[in-house]
């Protein structure tokens, strides 16, 4: 899962980054910590818009 | 040559979070606890040993200012207590390196005070981290 960096404190980081668990190194709590203080917010997968199919017009 | 440090630039980070420009004061405590081999036919006492290795009983205390804002002191802290989280303190914000080393601990936080405030003075807050393994890296 991608989160975004939210707050200018993340070590390593800047506002806006796209980050994943790993790239924070060694973190020993849980990402959970870091989204309720504001550092990150977790990045939802965007579904593809459905498409409709239209019989042309004759 | 005696030298001193002058220590204005230290980096802290708790839980990943850059939290230099709230700090005014970090100790590391970087103890094995001392156990006692002694035995007949000693004329002194003794501790440790090449063959007695005893438990690291390490300890870090940071003072921070206190900030309630968003992202700040507060919000990061107050989540961290009664659980590990790692600790990583430079003596400088540059690279890691044999004359600025990096030190890393996990360690355990007992309390907080989320409130410890007097009349025209900035609030702080002084955090004591417990136990866990430090660890030096030099590159």
């Amino acid at each position: 899962m991608d989160y975004e960096v939210t707050s200018n404190r993340l070590n390593g980081h800047t506002r806006g980054d796209i980050i994943k668990q790993a790239d924070l190194g060694d973190l020993t709590t849980d990402l959970l910590f870091l989204v309720e203080a504001g550092h990150l917010s977790p990045l939802k997968v965007k579904k593809s818009a459905k498409t409709i199919d239209i019989d042309p017009q004759e | 040559m005696a030298t001193t440090v002058y220590l204005s630039n230290p980096t802290v980070t708790i839980n990943s979070v850059d939290l230099q420009d709230q700090c005014t004061s970090a100790t590391i405590n970087y103890v094995y606890e001392q156990l006692e081999t002694t035995a007949f036919g000693d004329t002194a006492r003794k501790f440790g040993g090449s063959a007695v290795t005893s438990l690291q009983n390490n300890s870090v205390e940071i003072e921070l200012y206190q900030s309630y804002a968003a992202s700040e002191t507060e919000a990061t802290i107050f989540g961290l207590v009664g659980i590990n989280t790692t600790i990583v303190i430079k003596p400088t914000s540059a690279a890691v390196s044999a004359t600025n080393p990096s030190y890393t601990i996990s360690g355990y936080l007992e309390s907080h005070t989320p409130i410890n405030a007097s009349l025209g003075e900035l609030s702080t807050i002084t955090l004591s981290f417990a136990g866990g393994v430090l660890t030096k890296a030099t590159s």
